[in-house]
């Protein structure tokens, strides 16, 4: 019985980053095709920043985004993975690692930038936990230090990818939106109402942020 | 030119489709609803099908009335009068009064003949042959002091029928189950219409106006198999040793 759950949860941790452990399933395909469209979408334009959010809580913004970012390891990129949910981290979860470096540190001048990122077990896959829980993340977000934080990533990093706080639930979301080149907004199909999506477009569209796409997850 | 034409055309086409889809996915979607409340409607139905069906036996003894035709609807009327009834109800120390008895009994003759049938419908078979049989009696014993002459012969005694006139039957249970699926998907139709969350790409497209970058299935068993079919044997050979 203990082995078999045991078994059942390593065989679901290996399911939330399907895209490294069944590169070959239908969805991963899923994601290479996303990351595809996301690359027309933005074709001609210098863009390499992008956050990840949806207009709700658990709608899929952190799977979509470590899978997403390790499709485009798989693709030969280097690729940096930020958690920017301050509030509610938990990439460091996926990807098994510690979370006691990470961006709040960074933006407090803890630590440097280089001393938080961990390099995962996907190569050119490094990822940037949330770090301390901080009591200020709105001032940390909107910090100078966060701009130079993502032209530092820009110099050795090919694309970045930013996984935030829903959009509609909190400010920091926002101000991170403001310094990406992009957004993809993840929708649960089933799940995000009309109405909140609509909220959430105004926002970005207030925002005037470039919303590159729409994921639909499920 | 010629693509953009080939791709309005097949939305064209598929409207009719998608429609009868998403009829059919709201359908899916709410089955649950639609169960539980056809399951809820067929036990009230089945409540009420048992509440209702009080077995009732009919039985029925026969009289001569051996008279001309006028006579005998008078002494036909006479079988019902309360003079008869109410020694009947005296003699088998019934609960009811004559009324109450009278409905039970119906009196007429078969096929104009002077053959009366004196029919009695009661929860108790037993109890409706006695009846019977009594009114039949009395009457025959009460004519004489009524009219003066005695015309009557008893033909034959009532029998016992073991058999309801009122046979148990289904149909309120069966009515109950097709109203209750009828309004099951009527409810869930509202449910949908209530229901504004986000369900399709289209909706996605026409909203943010941008494109739907890609749809992520859901992560289960059939999603992360391989997708190549030659390895696909055993590959799930390994997956199912490996989970379970």
């Amino acid at each position: 019985m203990v082995i078999n759950k045991k078994k059942k949860q390593t065989a679901s941790k290996k399911r939330t980053l399907i895209t490294s452990s069944y590169p070959d399933s239908i969805i991963s395909e899923q994601f290479r095709m996303i990351q595809t469209n996301i690359k027309f979408s933005v074709a001609g334009e210098n863009s390499k920043i992008f956050l990840i959010t949806s207009p709700g809580d658990g709608e899929g913004k952190s799977t979509t985004a470590s899978n997403l970012a390790i499709t485009i390891a798989q693709q030969k990129e280097k690729v940096l993975l930020i958690d920017a949910n301050l509030r509610k981290p938990s990439l460091h979860t996926f990807f098994r690692t510690s979370n006691t470096n990470g961006l709040t540190d960074i933006l407090n001048g803890r630590i440097s930038f280089y001393d938080a990122i961990i390099h995962t077990e996907i190569g050119r896959l490094d990822i940037v936990p949330s770090g301390t829980v901080a009591n200020n993340p709105v001032e940390l977000l909107s910090s100078p230090m966060m701009r130079d934080l993502l032209i530092s990533a820009l110099r050795s990093y090919d694309v970045v990818l930013i996984d935030s706080n829903s959009i509609l639930d909190v400010t920091d979301t926002k101000l991170l939106a403001k310094q990406c080149d992009g957004v993809v907004l993840v929708i649960q199909n089933g799940k995000t109402k009309f109405e909140k999506a609509a909220e959430a477009k105004k926002v970005l569209e207030f925002a005037k942020v470039k919303l590159v796409g729409v994921v639909m997850n499920k | 030119m010629k693509n953009v034409n080939q791709i309005q055309g097949q939305e064209n086409h598929r409207v009719k489709d998608i429609n009868l889809k998403e009829l059919f996915l709201v359908i899916k979607r709410r089955f649950w609803v639609i169960v539980m409340i056809a399951i809820i409607a067929s036990i009230i139905g089945a409540y009420l099908n048992n509440l209702s069906t009080t077995p009732l036996y009919q039985t029925s003894s026969r009289i001569i009335i051996g008279t001309d035709a006028e006579s005998q609807k008078t002494l036909q009327v006479i079988i019902k009068d309360s003079a008869i009834l109410d020694k009947v109800i005296e003699e088998l120390n019934l609960d009811k009064s004559a009324e109450e008895l009278a409905g039970q009994i119906s009196v007429a003759s078969i096929d104009g003949s002077q053959v009366v049938s004196i029919s009695v419908i009661d929860r108790d078979p037993i109890l409706a042959a006695s009846i019977a049989d009594k009114t039949a009696q009395v009457f025959k014993d009460e004519v004489p002091n009524i009219v003066g002459e005695d015309y009557i012969r008893l033909l034959s005694n009532a029998k016992v029928n073991t058999s309801p006139i009122n046979q148990e039957n289904n149909n309120k249970l069966y009515l109950a189950i097709i109203a209750g699926i009828i309004v099951g998907i009527g409810f869930a139709f509202l449910i949908e219409s209530l229901d504004d969350r986000i369900r399709s790409e289209k909706e996605i497209e026409a909203l943010f106006g941008v494109q739907v970058l890609g749809k992520i299935s859901k992560m289960n068993n059939r999603n992360i198999k391989k997708k190549k079919s030659g390895r696909l044997e055993i590959e799930l050979r390994g997956e199912t040793i490996g989970y379970k």
